[in-house]
């Protein structure tokens, strides 16, 4: 990768999808991660996030094609969901404040923040 | 299966619709995730999820501005991100998170939350500079 590759390929990007784009890459990652940091999460006997994750309901262990299916699904699912986020985003006219410095304005960061935790809150009850 | 340095799991009821959902004969990701975020986000603190995003966006979003304007060796400069020949996308990514961390309180950089932000901010710029387009039509 050289430079001006990197430099092509970020105006590429920005071009055709906009900070949107960043937004929702950004969260379709944020999401994966965060459910592979609880689905790694060690429970009891029989409720071990961390072992089920790789052990089916009667002991097997999944298949490596399995498991990079599982994972390749997990991650558009999160894909979807970012969907959503950037969505509720872009309808509380947010997206261009997230282009202002939150160090120089803190009642922006505060603002944008409070939103933020509310989107993510929201989506938290759709999954119940 | 590497679970030994994992965090515990939440001791919630919405936490056993999780077990539930990876017990299931047949696993649905987007059942498991559901019940995961659903248990998840109301355990982490306010602010520890959006205050790093809010920063990550203001950090791309200026890159990105600069990079326009000046192109990306400027924007380097300007932001005097050390950069590596061989390591040009993750040194650039690398700079690009220790400047919105720097200006991140850390009471919410230096948390798990904080280091999943990071890794998800990492990844999406390394995909940015070394797939363009494709990063996002390989994410569907």
């Amino acid at each position: 990768m050289t430079e001006p590759n990197a430099e092509q390929n970020i105006k590429e990007f920005i071009a055709k999808y906009g900070k949107e784009g960043f937004l929702k890459l950004f969260f379709t990652n944020y999401l994966y991660e965060l459910a592979e940091y609880y689905l790694h999460s060690r429970g009891k006997k029989d409720e071990d996030a961390g072992l089920l994750f790789y052990v089916d309901f009667k002991g097997r262990i999944y298949s490596p094609q399995e498991l990079a299916q599982f994972r390749n699904d997990l991650r558009k699912a999160c894909s979807e969901r970012a969907v959503r986020i950037v969505q509720k985003i872009r309808d509380l006219g947010l997206v261009e404040q997230l282009g202002e410095d939150p160090s120089a304005n803190p009642e922006v960061s505060r603002l944008l923040t409070k939103s933020l935790d509310e989107i993510l809150k929201e989506l938290a009850l759709e999954g119940r | 299966m590497g679970t030994s340095h994992a965090a515990p799991s939440p001791n919630t009821k919405k936490w056993s619709a999780v077990i539930g959902s990876l017990k299931s004969p047949e696993r649905i990701a987007s059942t498991v995730l559901s019940a995961t975020v659903s248990a998840a986000l109301p355990l982490v603190p306010m602010g520890y999820v959006a205050a790093p995003a809010v920063y990550a966006a203001y950090g791309c979003f200026k890159f990105v501005t600069d990079v326009q304007e000046r192109g990306l060796q400027e924007a380097v400069k300007k932001e005097a991100i050390q950069i590596s020949a061989r390591y040009l996308v993750p040194s650039i990514s690398n700079g690009l998170w220790s400047l919105a961390q720097s200006k991140l309180d850390p009471e919410f950089a230096n948390t798990p939350f904080g280091k999943l932000a990071e890794v998800a901010f990492k990844k999406t710029m390394n995909a940015i500079l070394s797939k363009g387009v494709q990063a996002l039509e390989e994410s569907r």
